[in-house]
């Protein structure tokens, strides 16, 4: 219980196209629960205090990025998943999102891996609250 | 119910012969084609662009092809030329066929468009060693109004034929048009791929418009200049959601050209992993609804057999998402009996709790009230629109690449193809539920032929002279009908056209929202299961 009270709950809003969604939608269930520390998943930006960047993204997508960046609460934080994103593109390797977006978005943690696993995305949440 | 379905046997296949078509096809056509090829179960069909009146109104008319499907129109740059790929399915005579159109060489414009093409391109030629640049093809991916204007007009005489070709167009004056309400692309897998455009009156609609602009992904890397062995690394990503399927279709390609036979045991662990996957992907499908309809539990519980499953691809494979794990002419790795024996004791366990999550979810009269009579797909709009795999079937037409096309050592087995009756949302989770009893029931005589034989791994192709040559290969993935175009050289790659199920039901999808209520909207996207990771495609044109 004791839990609860002194750590920040959160909520997550999670962006772009790829298949690191899938593992990070599988904390949902009863195996991994991410709940169980606070967290939530949430669809609309306005709500979110943490944004979740993943996956390939297109120059569509990168305009639309921003704004939802722009439209989340303050104080937020950003975490990178997947090789896409904390390195280069696996489809196009000349593009490199951290580059691209370094005087924009200040990114808070690094998640590497293709895709990371379900615990891996946990224990970067963990991290995170304890930086909060 | 899946007691009766999991004990049923299914008749014999019909056997075709594409030897007596592809004959059938130099008599009728004659000196109207330029070369025909015979690829493993299909035909590639090569002609020019003067030609296409005459060959398709033969194709569609003439009883002995009667080609009634017309699956998907893509567009590549090749060495000397840029070509069209029609890809043709007929139902009544069970084969198909890719129509490959000569466009000849188009002028290059100024343009500016076209030179942020060139930019990108020219990026990712420095980075290629010298060696690597001669398999690069240098006629670029051109995007000039001229040649659009020429395109549209190619569709439209296509469009006379296929009445779906029109939905190939490069329109975007439909786009503007067609904006009382804008769903932006949503967070879940599978709807975050495009925005949708709705005119409605009150909450009926009657006009719907996907626009995939936001999947339109830079992928100049994966497509040109790298080897077969380096290819198959990732080529799992042009499918995430049932990573095998891409890998298997390559390997099956480039066998065929090859001509490579695998051994017996191979072919059957290709199946039981492809199985594992389908399975995988149609319990994530369940969920994706649950969630949808608000069926929380269902989806929880839907959640924890998918684990158990992608643990056990995790154990055969290494990775859960993104296997790696066919290689050209063999296996990454043998799978021991302890494997084996793993899975078996899970899917005992497997079956009765999708058994007891299928009552859970479709007894309860809510759910049933809510998926009932919503988005119905008659058979008529289903071959107009040339859907394929469980969309198809739970119209009511039994077809399967796995029984109609002698895939693998699927005709080796016995099993039943589900098929529903009226086409609605409910027949569609009905089906996927079925055929997940079907891929258990599969496993199990898979687990029970599996010999003790050794597994060759893999072939090397260092400094292997193959002359330039195309093939096709299809596969049954978990969203329809999966193939791959291929042109190699030496040890090269230098075209990779990936022509895949989820287009048909996204247009399928545009025709029976309309009509439909907008509180639907969702609930029917969802229901024809979209893989996302189709559309990240350089080859479409609208």
């Amino acid at each position: 219980m004791e839990y609860f009270f002194t750590k920040k709950k959160l909520n997550i809003f999670v962006t772009g196209i790829g298949c690191c969604k899938q593992e990070i939608i599988a904390t949902v269930g009863p195996i991994y629960d991410i709940s169980r520390f606070g967290v939530n998943f949430v669809s609309l930006p306005e709500d979110a205090d943490i944004l979740v960047i993943q996956g390939f993204i297109s120059s569509l997508g990168e305009k639309r990025l921003i704004t939802i960046f722009n439209s989340l609460k303050t104080p937020k934080w950003i975490i990178a998943v997947g090789k896409c994103v904390v390195d280069s593109s696996l489809l196009n390797k000349n593009y490199k999102f951290t580059d691209k977006f370094k005087n924009i978005l200040k990114i808070d943690y690094y998640l590497p891996g293709c895709p990371p696993r379900p615990e891996a995305f946990i224990f970067c949440l963990l991290k995170l609250q304890e930086l909060i | 119910m899946a007691k009766e379905l999991f004990q049923g046997i299914y008749s014999s296949h019909k056997i075709v012969f594409i030897e007596r078509i592809e004959k059938n096809l130099q008599f009728y056509l004659k000196d109207k084609i330029a070369n025909i090829k015979k690829s493993g179960q299909e035909i590639i069909l090569d002609i020019d662009i003067k030609n296409i009146d005459f060959v398709l109104s033969e194709l569609k008319n003439n009883p002995e092809f009667s080609v009634e499907i017309l699956n998907s129109i893509v567009f590549y740059p090749s060495k000397n030329a840029n070509f069209l790929l029609l890809s043709l399915a007929s139902m009544s005579n069970n084969f198909s066929l890719i129509l490959k159109i000569n466009l000849g060489v188009i002028e290059k414009n100024e343009d500016s468009e076209l030179l942020e093409n060139n930019k990108l391109f020219s990026d990712s030629l420095s980075s290629l060693s010298l060696k690597n640049k001669k398999y690069i093809n240098l006629l670029n991916y051109t995007k000039t109004e001229n040649f659009l204007i020429k395109y549209n007009e190619i569709i439209e005489e296509i469009s006379k034929y296929y009445k779906n070709a029109n939905n190939f167009k490069n329109n975007k004056i439909l786009r503007q048009s067609v904006n009382d309400l804008i769903i932006k692309s949503g967070v879940l897998d599978g709807l975050d791929f495009f925005d949708l455009y709705v005119q409605a009156e009150f909450d009926l609609i009657v006009k719907a418009y996907m626009d995939l602009t936001i999947a339109e992904i830079n992928s100049n890397d994966i497509f040109s200049a790298i080897k077969f062995t380096d290819l198959l690394t990732i080529i799992s990503r042009l499918d995430y959601s049932a990573g095998i399927f891409p890998e298997i279709c390559f390997c099956i390609g480039v066998e065929d050209v090859l001509q490579i036979k695998v051994s017996r045991k191979v072919s059957l662990i290709r199946m039981l992993i492809s199985e594992l996957f389908r399975i995988s992907n149609h319990i994530f499908y369940i969920a994706k609804i649950s969630k949808v309809l608000g069926a929380d539990l269902c989806f929880n519980k839907a959640l924890i057999e998918r684990e158990k499953v992608l643990r056990i691809i995790e154990l055969y494979t290494g990775s859960r998402i993104n296997p790696n794990f066919i290689r050209i002419g063999g296996l990454k790795e043998d799978l021991s009996d302890a494997k084996l024996l793993t899975l078996k004791k899970a899917l005992k366990e497997i079956m009765i709790n999708i058994d007891s999550l299928e009552t859970l979810l479709l007894d309860n009269s809510i759910i049933t009230a809510k998926l009932k009579n919503i988005g119905i797909i008659n058979k008529d709009v289903a071959v107009k629109y040339g859907l394929s795999g469980p969309n198809l079937r739970s119209c009511g037409i039994r077809y399967d690449v796995r029984k109609n096309r002698n895939l693998l050592l699927y005709k080796d087995i016995s099993f039943l193809i589900p098929v529903g009756k009226y086409g609605d949302c409910l027949d569609r989770v009905q089906i996927r539920f079925n055929e997940i009893y079907q891929s258990i029931k599969i496993i199990e005589q898979i687990l029970n032929q599996i010999t003790d034989e050794p597994v060759k791994k893999y072939l090397r192709f260092d400094g292997v002279n193959i002359p330039r040559i195309e093939t096709v290969a299809s596969v049954e993935c978990p969203h329809g009908a999966y193939k791959i175009f291929l042109e190699l050289e030496d040890e090269y790659i230098l075209n990779l056209v990936p022509i895949t199920p989820s287009i048909n039901s996204l247009f399928c999808a545009q025709e029976i929202l309309q009509g439909s209520k907008v509180e639907d909207i969702i609930l029917i996207i969802a229901s024809l299961d979209l893989s996302s990771s189709e559309f990240f495609q350089r080859f479409y044109l609208w």
